[in-house]
C-alpha cells in the first residue's frame, strides 16, 4: 500500500495527514482541532510565524497517530494555490525540505481539487463526469468535470463566498465568528419562510453567484424593524437568510444539471457541512434520479488529508513536482 | 491635503465614478477604502479594477486577505478585515509589494500607522436611501474630482 504524507496551510490551519492509496486516511491532524494546551494555550491563528510553529509538531502528531515512520512514506503531497502566500509558502518549504532529505517524490496539488478529493475519503469509487459545487469562505465555484484532468468552470460568484456571506451576515445580525455554524445552528429553531430575502443574479444564462447583495437587504430590513422584534424573531431571520443563500446555490446547480442531463453532484468544501445546504441538495437531486456526494463533516473544512487523496491519481501517473515548487496565491483551478 | 465629497445614487454612478477614478490613479499609488459592510467598497473595486485594464472577474478578497491581479499595472486588492494586528500584518509580509503596482486595500484600519502619507483615502458611507453611499475622498495630489459629481442628479 502507498502512503502519502501531505500537507495543508493555505489558510488558518496546519494540518498534516497520513493517507493510504486507497483513500484511508491513518491519520488527519488540525492544528485549530488541538487542545490549546499543546501550543502553550495559543490558539493557531493566520499568520504564518504560526504555521512554522505548529507544522513540526503536527507532522509528528500525525505521523504518530499513523504508527508511521518516514521510510514507510512513499511520496509527499502539499496544496499550492489558492490561499494566503505567507501560510502557503510554510507549507511548501517543509514538503520540499522533507521530499529532498527524505529522497521522496513531491507533489503539488490544487487547494480546490483538494477540496474535492475529499469525497474520495467516503466514496473512493466516485469518478467523473460530475459536476462540482465547490463552497467555502474563500470561493464559491459550479465546475463540471468531464474527467479527471479535463475541467470546465460553469460558475462562480461575482463578489462575496458563499461562506463569507454566512459570516457577514451572522456579523451584521451580531451572532458571532465564524457565522456558518452558528447560523446552521440556530436556523434549525427557525421558520425559513419567515422573510424572502432576495435570490440573486436569476438571469437563465448565468451559472454565476452573487452574495454582495445580501448584506446590504439584510441590513435594510434590520433598520426596518425594532430591536424587540429582531430579538423574538432571530432564529425565523437567520432560518429565511440561510435558505437564501442555500437556494441560490442549490438552485443554479440543479439548474445545469438538468439542462445538461447530469446526475451526479458533488459538493465539498466548509460550506459543505451546512445541514440546510445538504437537505435541499439531495432533496433536489432525489427530484432529477440523481445522485449527491458530500464529505464527511471531518473533511469539509481545510484539512490535510483531502490533499493526500488529490495526490493518489498524480502519484500512479507520476506527475511530480520538481524542487524549484513555488506557491501561488491566485484563485482558481487552472493552475495545477 | 485634498478632500472631495461625492454622492452616488446607484450602482452605475459607482461604475461611472471608477471610469473616472482610474484615470486620475498613477502606477504606485496606493489606495484604502474604509466603510462598513456592505457600504460599496469591493463593488467600487471591481469596477476600478475593470477600468485599470483588469479581465478576469474581481471577487472579495475576505478570506484569502489578498487576490492579485494583472491589469494594465499588476494591482493587488487585499482586506485586511481578518486580521489581528499590526504585527500580523508585517509577519505576512503584507507590503513587500513592487513598486511599479497598484494597491488597493479594503478594511484598512490597522494598517493605519504604517499608510505612507500619499494614501488615497477612501471613506464609503450608508445613507436612509438603500442604493445612495456619501464618498469622502483624501489625497495629497490634486484629483481634480470635484466638480464632476454633484449632489443633484
Amino acid at each position: 500500500m502507498i502512503k502519502i504524507l501531505a500537507f495543508e496551510t493555505s489558510c488558518d490551519d496546519t494540518s498534516v495527514a497520513v493517507v493510504n492509496s486507497d483513500y484511508s486516511v491513518l491519520s488527519n491532524i488540525v492544528s485549530s482541532q488541538l487542545k490549546h494546551a499543546e501550543f502553550g494555550g495559543v490558539v493557531p491563528e493566520l499568520a504564518s510565524r504560526l504555521h512554522l510553529k505548529n507544522i513540526m509538531q503536527v507532522t509528528k502528531l500525525a505521523m504518530d497517530q499513523a504508527k508511521v515512520q518516514f521510510s514507510d512514506i512513499n511520496a509527499i503531497a502539499v496544496s499550492v494555490n489558492p490561499g494566503l502566500i505567507g501560510s502557503l509558502l510554510v507549507g511548501v518549504s517543509f514538503a520540499k525540505s522533507l521530499a529532498y532529505s527524505i529522497k521522496r517524490p513531491l507533489i503539488a496539488v490544487n487547494h480546490m481539487l483538494g477540496h474535492l478529493y475529499s469525497n474520495k475519503i467516503d466514496h473512493p469509487e466516485l469518478e467523473p463526469p460530475f459536476l462540482a459545487l465547490i463552497v467555502s469562505g474563500g470561493h464559491t465555484e459550479l465546475v463540471y468535470f468531464h474527467s479527471k484532468d479535463n475541467f470546465e468552470i460553469i460558475g462562480r460568484t461575482r463578489d462575496d463566498a458563499a461562506g463569507e456571506a454566512f459570516d457577514k451576515t451572522a456579523k451584521l445580525l451580531e451572532l458571532g465568528y465564524p457565522g456558518g455554524p452558528i447560523i446552521d445552528k440556530l436556523a434549525k429553531k427557525g421558520n425559513r419562510n419567515f422573510h424572502r430575502f432576495p435570490r440573486a443574479l436569476k438571469e437563465k444564462n448565468s451559472f454565476d453567484f452573487s452574495f454582495s447583495g445580501l448584506k446590504t437587504s439584510i441590513r435594510n430590513y434590520l433598520s426596518k424593524q425594532d430591536e424587540k422584534f429582531i430579538k423574538v424573531n432571530l432564529n425565523d431571520i437567520i432560518a429565511s437568510l440561510q435558505i437564501a443563500i442555500v437556494e441560490s446555490l442549490v438552485s443554479k446547480t440543479i439548474r445545469y444539471a438538468k439542462l445538461n442531463n447530469i446526475n451526479k453532484i458533488v459538493v465539498a468544501g466548509g460550506v459543505s457541512a451546512n445541514s440546510e445546504l445538504r437537505k435541499q441538495m439531495y432533496g433536489e437531486v432525489s427530484k432529477i434520479r440523481g445522485q449527491v456526494y458530500f464529505p464527511s463533516i471531518e473533511y469539509c473544512m481545510d484539512n490535510g488529508a483531502m490533499i493526500g487523496a488529490a495526490a493518489i491519481d498524480k502519484y500512479y501517473r507520476k506527475d511530480f513536482a520538481d524542487l524549484e515548487l513555488n506557491a501561488f496565491s491566485k484563485k482558481g483551478l487552472r493552475f495545477i | 491635503m485634498h478632500k472631495y465629497k461625492i454622492q452616488l445614487n446607484s450602482e452605475i454612478d459607482t461604475a461611472n465614478f471608477a471610469s473616472i477614478f482610474a484615470k486620475k490613479i498613477k502606477i504606485g499609488d496606493i489606495i484604502a477604502l474604509y466603510g462598513d459592510l456592505g457600504s460599496g467598497k469591493t463593488f467600487f473595486t471591481k469596477k476600478l479594477c475593470k477600468f485599470l485594464g483588469v479581465k478576469e472577474n474581481v471577487s472579495s478578497p475576505s478570506f484569502v486577505i489578498l487576490n492579485e491581479y494583472q491589469g494594465d499595472y499588476p494591482i493587488f486588492h487585499l482586506d485586511l478585515y481578518r486580521l489581528g494586528s499590526e504585527e500580523e500584518l508585517l509577519e505576512i509580509g503584507i507590503f513587500d509589494f513592487p513598486e511599479e503596482s497598484i494597491i488597493i486595500i479594503e478594511w484598512p484600519n490597522i494598517a493605519e500607522n504604517i499608510l505612507p502619507n500619499n494614501t488615497i483615502k477612501i471613506k464609503f458611507e450608508l445613507t436612509e436611501n438603500e442604493f445612495e453611499r456619501q464618498l469622502s475622498i483624501f489625497s495629497l495630489r490634486e484629483l481634480n474630482i470635484n466638480n464632476l459629481f454633484r449632489k443633484e442628479f
